[in-house]
This record gives C-alpha cells, structure tokens and sequence, in this order.
C-alpha cells in the first residue's frame, strides 16, 4: 500500500491516537474501496427483499472502515478469516463482487459453488479463509493458519476477525492462551459493533473494555476507533510490525457499528433511533469523502466517476448472478472429501 | 487472592474471611492456594518429571509437620498425643481397608443395570382440565407449553440468546421476560457449553431448566455438557437431571451447512439422555410439558420449517403426552412408514398424492426410546418398512430401527426393510441442492416401489 510514513504511538493497553499522514491515492482507494462495500450490500439488501437471495443475510454497512483500514495497512499474501457477516471481508481481500453476489445468489460460479451462501464465502486464491456460520468457531482456526506461516518461516500474519458476542466463547480464551504462548503471528480483531444479535456488550459480561480480555493472557491490546480507516490502518500497522517481528499475536478491539440489523429478519428494536443516528454521523465512507473534497483531492465529478464505477460493478454482479446457472446435482457429493469416488461407488 | 495453601490456618482464615463477604455481597472470587503434590499425577505416572530439589523444598513445608509443630509450640498438645492421633488415623485405615478387601466385587444384573440409568418418572399422559381449544401454529405450541409450565414451576429457569427482550430467535419466548422477569427469563452469552452446565448445577440445587440453543447446530459447543455430565449425573450419583435442551433444527429453509443440520442421532447414541421430536403442535406442547416434568435430561427437536407452517387445534389448558409413545397418523395394510419431524408431514403428502397406497404411518414422536411395540406389530400386520428421515442416511436412526424390524419380524416381511435419509453430505445451501440432498423424491420413489414389491 502506498501509504506515507506514519506516526505511531503504540497503542498498548490502551486507544490508539488518530494520526493523519496518508496519501491522496490511499484515501482515492479507501473512497472506492468502502463505497463498494455498502453499495453491493444495499442492493443485496434489496435483492433479499424480493428473495432473490435467500438464507440469512447479515449486513456489514457502517463498519466498513474496518476492513478498508485493515487491507491497507497488510498484504495480499497475509490470511483473513472471519465470521458469518463476511461479504466486505471478501471483497477487500480481492475476491471478485460477480463471486460474491452469485454465492448469495446460490449460483454455480459463487465463491463457494453456491453450497455456502451469505455466511461461508471462502476464497483460499486471495488468501480469504471464510466466512464462518458459528459464532467463535473461526477463532482457533486463525491461530492455526498463523501457525502454519510459522512453521513456514514466512513473515505473512493472519487477521482473525470476530464479532463482540463471540467473544464469550471458550474457544476464544483457549486459542488465545495457545496464540501467546506459542508467539503466533496472528492478529486477532473483535470487530465490537455493541450488539451480540440483540445483546448488549453490557448485557453479556462485566468486561465491557473488550480489548482487556487480552490482558488475561498478557497479550498487547487495544481499542481502536474503527469508524475511521486512518485509525485502523494505524493500528493494524502496529500490530502486523509486532507479529511479522516474531513477537506473537495482537488483540484489536475496533469499536464500530452496524447500521442494520443484525440480521435482515432483525427489526433492531433493542436500540434507539437516536444511537444508530449518533453512528451515522461518523460514517467511515462520508469522512474519507470529506477529506478528499477539503484537501481538493478529488473534484465532485471525480466522485461522482467513482460513484458510477461502483454503482456498474454492482449492476454487473447482479446482472451475472442472475445469468448465472444453479450448481448441478452432479456437485452434491464433490468435495465431501479430497477424493473422487465418493460416496464410494464402484463403477463396473 | 492468593494464600500458601500449605499452611491450613492461612486457608481456613482467608477462605473464613471471604466466606462471611460473599454472605452479605454474593460475587465470584478466585482463590490461588499455592501448594504442590509430592506424588506424580496419579499413582501410575510417577514423579520423573520434577525435580528433586523442589520436592526438597516442598516437602520441608508438609503442611501436617507444619501444624504439628505449630500445635506443640502453642502448647496445644504435646508429642505422646501426636503419636496417639497418628496410630489413631492407621488403625481407621487398616479397618477400612480389611473391609474393603473382604468385600465381594459388585453382582448386578441387566435389569438391574438399565433401572438405574433414569431417575423415577411417572410417565403418564396428564389430561387438559377443559375443553377449550384453539388453532396454534407449531411454534405458538411451544410457547404455549414454555409459558405454562413457567407459571406452574416457579422454580423454573429459561436460559439462552436473546431469549429476554428479543424473544428469541424464532419468537418462541415472546412477551416472557415481561410476565416472568430477568431473573428466570435469562438472556445469556454466547457460551452454550456454560449455559448447559449451569442447567445442570440448579437443577443440582433444585430447579429446573430449559436452554436454549438458537440453532440445533450449534449444541456442539455444548457437547461435553450433555454428553458427560447430563447424560451420566444419574447412573453416577442418583441425581435428577432437570433440564430440557431445546433444539431448533433441521432444513428446508436455505440456511446452509451450520443452520440446518439434523443431528439427533448423536443424542440416540448416549445412554442416559431422553430424545423428543414431535411433528404436530399438539404432540409438541405436550410432549414439551412432559419434558420439563421429566426429571431427566431431555433433547427436545423442533423443526424450524414447522414453526410457522403447521397449524393445529389443540388444548388450551395444560396437557403432557407420554414420552416414548408414537402416534399412528394413517392406518392401512399394505406397509408401514416410520419416521419422524418434518419427515411426517412429506409422508403424509406421499400417501395423498398414492391413494392407492394403504400404509400405516408411524410418527415416532420420541426417538429415545422409541416405540418399539407400535413398530413390530404394524410391521408385523403389513410385511413390509419403510423407514425415512430428514438426517444423513449412515448411521442415521433408521439404521437401529431397521436392524430392530429385520431382527423382531423376519418372519413376517415380504420385502427387504428400506431406509431413506438425506445424502452424507453437508446440507448445501443452494435451493435445488438442498432439495436434492433431502429425502423428500427419493422416499416417494422408495415408497412406491417398495409398494409393487
């Protein structure tokens, strides 16, 4: 990434400080990057409305600097993985909107042959390892891909993302115990956008100040504003450093939002109208756009060109999803196993 | 807080100290006693592994020399008395163990063995008081039957996700938390495995429990719980286990490989858990009223596509049904249909679309224990089986239920005993896909075929 040198101010125990020293052509990319992002889920939003997309479909919109900020601040090569509300995931780590749109769709040419949905898009091509459907259940499997780099000597890091609910789960606390004592290059992120569904942090435990549950096992931690890329590139910067040095693992606590429901089916009735505007008005998307017109980066028609390139990639998802075949009977017994002959019919 | 765990006067004092505060402001406290066993492990593994001067220098704190000679230098008691007690203590020892070692080996017998698996239960079908009546879908059954037995127990506690404001993920506890408050309409974490287990540990300490898991699917978060504390506490200690484990499962929705599993026969397979599955509103209030009655563990399964697609007139008043009874939903000649859930429903559209077909149709109603006696004699009748269910076909029930009609009625069948399931696969989310892997085509093929055999 093309980002100019930063500021660091180790965030350690503590929220990582704002610092602004990135480039025209980083906030271009997060701009479009972002926007692509919330655009594709509006209209997968719509396109569940009129079932065309079926299943469950759980929304990223608002949190979107997370993931923009976390791709720029690591590498192709570094390993994602992350939980059920996946779609933005999947496209920052490079899997393409056509793939993403036809694996909602259930089709054929989907991330996932159309077998996984919204919840499990995988693409091991761009080092995007899921999409997972139950909560915390990913956690230990990013200790493991990070252990593997270990073993292979590379400096590549894995994000293991989580949502706050998650982190109630045993498997977190085990795979965070093994991560630190081991030294895993891995970073986990709980991407806290306050609601477990429709519970509270508050509602779920004592330990309200997420990245303390790091602190049990004496890994570094800290809470980040993740409504504002800056902040997450920053942090995610200081985290990669430490992990690709050998140091071990990285707790990140991004405190974001989700505009949506937890889920389409979700009414949101257990927060106010007045807090999810609160959020609104610190949109990640809004503020990249403003400092691209305060810093006359970008003209409104620069904009606007963004706006229809994105709005034509999502066109051209949907446009593919819907040309797209359903998978084959055929593909019901493929990839049960790393083996042809399943289920182990003897052919005369 | 920590304290040296050798020293029995720091222990009693601060556990006494801690004890007298969560009296008067219940909160957990960790307690770290540092102390070391002079043992390996247990008496096979020995002690190669630690090194002789930390033995040297724990067993100088012996924390019953250490007392000794704290009680001599108060002047408590003197070294003739120590020698007392200790003789005191061997010989208690050596008594027991000639006893022990007199002792035959236990003698039991099958019945006997079997007996001691559940706790006590009178199984008996409880009449509703009136007549009264009203069309409930299948889910406004299950809360019907929740919101029932809240107000008849009040030691009852519901325990999941969301259960409290949100009414749970399927709605199934609704309007709850307003009726009967935070205290017993518990919105937990996301941690099956504890909420299990604290199910458990009040039934322990006499109340009752039903949690939630949001979806069937992911009770594997929770499998030691069930499998070896709820499924043994009773054969171990004579314990009732009162909790109810409620298991929204099953596909047919487009949920995907994590949402839609059918996975009861993992449940069949542990002795000491009781499996319900009901395929009707009335059967699952009753059935869920008879649970929460049973003091034994309970894996209650309730199709997610029948939530809001089965309506049915059933009792207002409180009602249970019996356990272990299946409920013969058609009655014919020709052939005998077992299954259960969601697969009653697609053998009853089988039989209208095949009139010709005179069949009994068999809903197990509970899988553990099955119902055996209904199964033979229908067999017994009409010569041939059809068993089908929604789960993966290898070692899926229908596999036990086969052996078991093969092995009783071999004489009286006409046909091979046929199993129908859904493909060992995943469930595939893609609509086609997943109809393809269910059974729903194979089993009307099967059954016609079976049929003209």
């Amino acid at each position: 990434m093309a980002s100019t040198k930063v500021k660091t101010d180790t965030p350690t125990n503590g929220v990582a400080k704002e610092v602004t020293a990135f480039s025209k052509e980083q906030y271009l990319k997060w701009y479009e990057d972002m926007l692509l992002m919330r655009r594709f889920e509006e209209r997968a939003g719509q396109l569940y409305g009129q079932q065309k997309i079926k299943g469950f479909c759980h929304l990223y919109i608002g949190q979107e600097a997370v993931v923009a900020g976390a791709m720029s601040a690591t590498r192709h090569a570094d390993a994602w993985i992350t939980a059920y509300r996946d779609h933005a995931h999947a496209l920052g780590k490079g899997t393409s909107a056509r793939a993403v749109m036809a694996e909602l769709y259930a089709k054929a040419t989907g991330c996932s042959k159309g077998k996984g949905g919204s919840m499990h898009m995988f693409d091991s091509a761009n080092n995007f390892y899921g999409g997972h459907g139950i909560v915390g259940g990913q956690i230990p499997l990013g200790a493991g891909i990070a252990f593997a780099e270990k073993y292979k000597g590379t400096d590549n890091v894995c994000l293991c993302s989580m949502g706050d609910g998650a982190t109630r789960q045993g498997a977190l606390h085990e795979a965070f115990n093994m991560a630190m004592l081991w030294k895993l290059p891995v970073i986990f992120i709980i991407e806290n956008n306050n609601y477990a569904m429709g519970t509270s942090v508050s509602r779920t435990s004592n330990v309200t100040d997420l990245q303390k549950i790091g602190l049990s096992y004496d890994m570094p931690s800290a809470s980040v504003d993740g409504m504002t890329v800056e902040a997450v590139h920053n942090a995610l910067d200081i985290a990669v450093k430490h992990a690709r040095a050998g140091n071990g693992p990285y707790l990140l606590e991004m405190e974001t939002y989700r505009y949506k429901g937890h889920s389409m089916s979700d009414p949101a009735k257990y927060r106010t109208k007045e807090e999810v505007e609160s959020y609104k008005a610190q949109d990640p998307i809004e503020k990249v756009l403003k400092t691209l017109l305060d810093n006359k980066w970008a003209s409104q028609e620069d904009i606007d060109a963004i706006n229809l390139r994105v709005n034509d990639v999502v066109e051209d998802s949907v446009q593919f999803a819907e040309a797209s075949p359903y998978p084959d009977a055929s593909e019901l017994y493929k990839d049960v196993y790393m083996q042809d002959d399943y289920p182990y019919i003897v052919e005369n | 807080m920590q304290v040296d765990g050798n020293n029995i006067l720091e222990v009693y004092n601060t556990v006494n100290k801690i004890a007298q505060s969560l009296r008067i402001k219940p909160r957990p406290v960790i307690l770290e006693c540092i102390t070391f066993r002079m043992r390996g492990h247990e008496e096979a593994s020995g002690t190669k592994y630690v090194p002789q001067e930390l033995l040297d220098t724990w067993g100088k704190k012996d924390p019953v020399r250490n007392y000794e000679h704290f009680l001599i230098d108060e002047g408590i008691i003197n070294i003739s008395d120590i020698d007392h007690i200790r003789s005191t203590i061997k010989e208690e020892i050596d008594r027991g163990l000639d006893i022990t070692f007199a002792e035959a080996l236990p003698q039991s017998t099958t019945e006997k063995e079997l007996a001691g698996l559940f706790a006590p239960f009178s199984n008996v079908e409880v009449k509703p008081k009136g007549e009264a009546r009203s069309d409930r879908r299948f889910l406004d059954a299950i809360t019907d039957a929740m919101q029932i037995a809240m107000r008849k127990h009040k030691n009852l506690v519901i325990m999941g996700q969301d259960i409290a404001e949100y009414g749970g993920v399927f709605k199934a506890t609704a309007g709850f938390v307003e009726e009967f408050g935070h205290g017993r309409v518990r919105n937990t974490p996301i941690c099956e495995s504890a909420i299990i287990g604290a199910g458990l540990g009040l039934s322990i300490n006499g109340y009752k429990a039903i949690v939630e898991m949001q979806f069937a699917d992911f009770v594997t978060c929770g499998f030691n719980q069930i499998i070896n504390n709820l499924a043994k506490t009773h054969y171990r200690w004579g314990q009732n286990v009162d909790v109810v484990v409620r298991m929204p499962t099953g596909a047919a929705v487009g949920a995907g490989p994590f949402h839609s599993q059918s996975n009861e026969a993992w449940f069949f397979h542990t002795p000491g858990l009781k499996v319900v599955y009901p395929a009707f509103p009335s059967q699952a209030k009753g059935q869920l009223l008879a649970a929460i009655e049973d003091p034994n563990p309970v894996m209650f399964f309730e199709h997610k596509a029948l939530y809001r697609s089965v309506t049915e007139s059933i009792y207002d008043d409180y009602y249970t049904t019996e356990i272990g009874k299946a409920i013969v939903r058609n009655q014919g000649d020709d052939i005998t249909i077992v299954t259960y859930g969601l697969g009653v429903h697609w053998a009853i559209e089988a039989l209208k679309n095949n009139p010709e077909i005179s069949a009994d149709l068999i809903d197990l109603n509970t899988l553990l224990p099955w119902d055996k006696k209904c199964v033979i004699e229908s067999v017994k009748r009409t010569g041939k089986c059809i068993v089908m269910h929604e789960d993966c076909i290898t070692g899926g029930i229908g596999a036990e239920i086969a052996a078991v009609v093969s092995d009783e009625c071999f004489a009286f069948l006409d046909a091979p005993v046929k199993r129908i399931g859904s493909l060992d696969t995943p469930v595939p989310m893609s609509e086609e896909l997943e109809w393809n892997f269910l059974p729903k085509k194979r089993f009307n093929e099967a059954l016609v075929e079976l049929w003209r055999f």
